[in-house]
């Protein structure tokens, strides 16, 4: 037995913004489990998600988004989903844009969809800062990895089942979104980025200050340099589990 | 040349740590594995003290002049090698940690309210 759709909401004290969210995706995207991983709010956002049928884990923010997400991971591979839909639990991703999204992986032309604002013209575009770390990732993305994307930092991925197992079974897999895009890319599975009209923030606060933009910035693009293959090349799990 | 005093502190010295880290394993204050840069560590001092003509050597060879200085790079090298031993064993640590929180947030999973 394989269920469908996985949709998975990080979510940190978005209790005015998840009610929609939930009861969108779930309006757009028929047979669909919402799985809301919350860092701990201080808010309702447990009780608020739950009352609008979405599952709830906790994962405690100290461990960061990434630690979220993977558990998401993990989850989605344990309930043999078909498909993990990654969204924002602010909003920004509206749900009947998300749902475009899928026509891709449904036709088996790509195993990860990745939304870009940068493909069309969204309603929201980020500040000089944000833009200038976005694009200098993009070009180190292109540069060592062979892998073009506009929007590397989005919010909004989609993954197969390939792919979710891929990830799951890696016990060392840490997750960001751009690690996510070059491992799956250097792993075979092809990587198609889609438009999606992003709405600016509604409620909330964004988590993304300064200098968790530096922290997240540093982190990124040493860990990117870091995964060229200089000396000793590591065998890389390919998406058949055969290495090369 | 060393003086013997010197000689003599450095082997006491080491055995003092060696014996340390002992008593702390057995008392399980520390996991053995772990201890094993310390055990090195120690031993060094011992090794020094036995065999002067090694920081002798290895000062003529950096081209320090002064040759208690080369004791000095000796101790400073070995610690610096702990603490490296230290941080891989707190990156490692912080990824089961990372594990169990995982798995610990599946366990807990709420069910929505219907």
């Amino acid at each position: 037995m394989s269920n469908e759709i996985l949709v998975i909401i990080p979510s940190l004290n978005e209790e005015k913004a998840i009610a929609d969210v939930i009861v969108g995706i779930k309006k757009e995207l028929n047979h669909c489990d919402v799985l809301v991983i919350d860092g701990y709010s201080r808010d309702n956002t447990v009780e608020v998600s739950r009352k609008h049928g979405a599952h709830v884990i906790q994962v405690d923010k100290a461990f960061g988004i990434a630690a979220a997400i993977e558990a998401g991971i993990l989850y989605a591979d344990r309930g043999n989903y078909q498909l993990l839909v990654r969204i924002d639990a602010d909003g920004q991703h509206p749900p009947s844009e998300v749902k475009k999204l899928l026509t891709p992986l449904l036709k088996g032309e790509a195993d990860f969809v990745i939304g870009s604002r940068f493909l069309g013209d969204a309603d929201y575009s980020p500040n000089l800062l944000r833009n200038v770390s976005i694009s200098t990732i993009c070009f180190l993305l292109k540069f060592l990895h062979r892998v073009k994307i506009t929007d590397c930092t989005s919010g909004c991925q989609i993954y197969t089942r390939e792919v979710v197992q891929y990830f799951a079974r890696d016990k060392d897999f840490e997750y960001s979104e751009i690690r996510a895009i070059w491992m799956a890319h250097k792993a075979g599975f092809i990587i198609k980025e889609e438009f999606i009209n992003m709405a600016p923030r509604l409620t909330g606060q964004s988590s993304f200050s300064p200098m968790i933009a530096f922290f997240y910035m540093f982190k990124n693009i040493l860990d990117l340099i870091l995964s060229v293959p200089i000396i000793l090349k590591k065998p890389i799990r390919t998406k058949r589990g055969v290495s090369v | 040349m060393m003086s013997f005093k010197a000689r003599l502190i450095s082997v006491l010295l080491g055995i003092a740590v060696l014996a340390l880290i002992s008593f702390l394993v057995r008392r399980r204050r520390i996991y053995n594995i772990y201890a094993i840069t310390w055990f090195l560590f120690s031993l060094l001092f011992i090794c020094m003290g036995i065999f002067p003509g090694f920081v002798e050597t290895l000062a003529a060879m950096l081209g320090i002049y002064f040759t208690p200085a080369a004791i000095l790079v000796v101790a400073v090298g070995g610690t610096m090698a702990i603490v490296l031993h230290l941080s891989i064993i707190v990156s490692e640590q912080h990824k089961q940690i990372r594990q169990f929180e995982k798995e610990i947030a599946l366990l807990k999973k709420e069910e929505p309210v219907s």
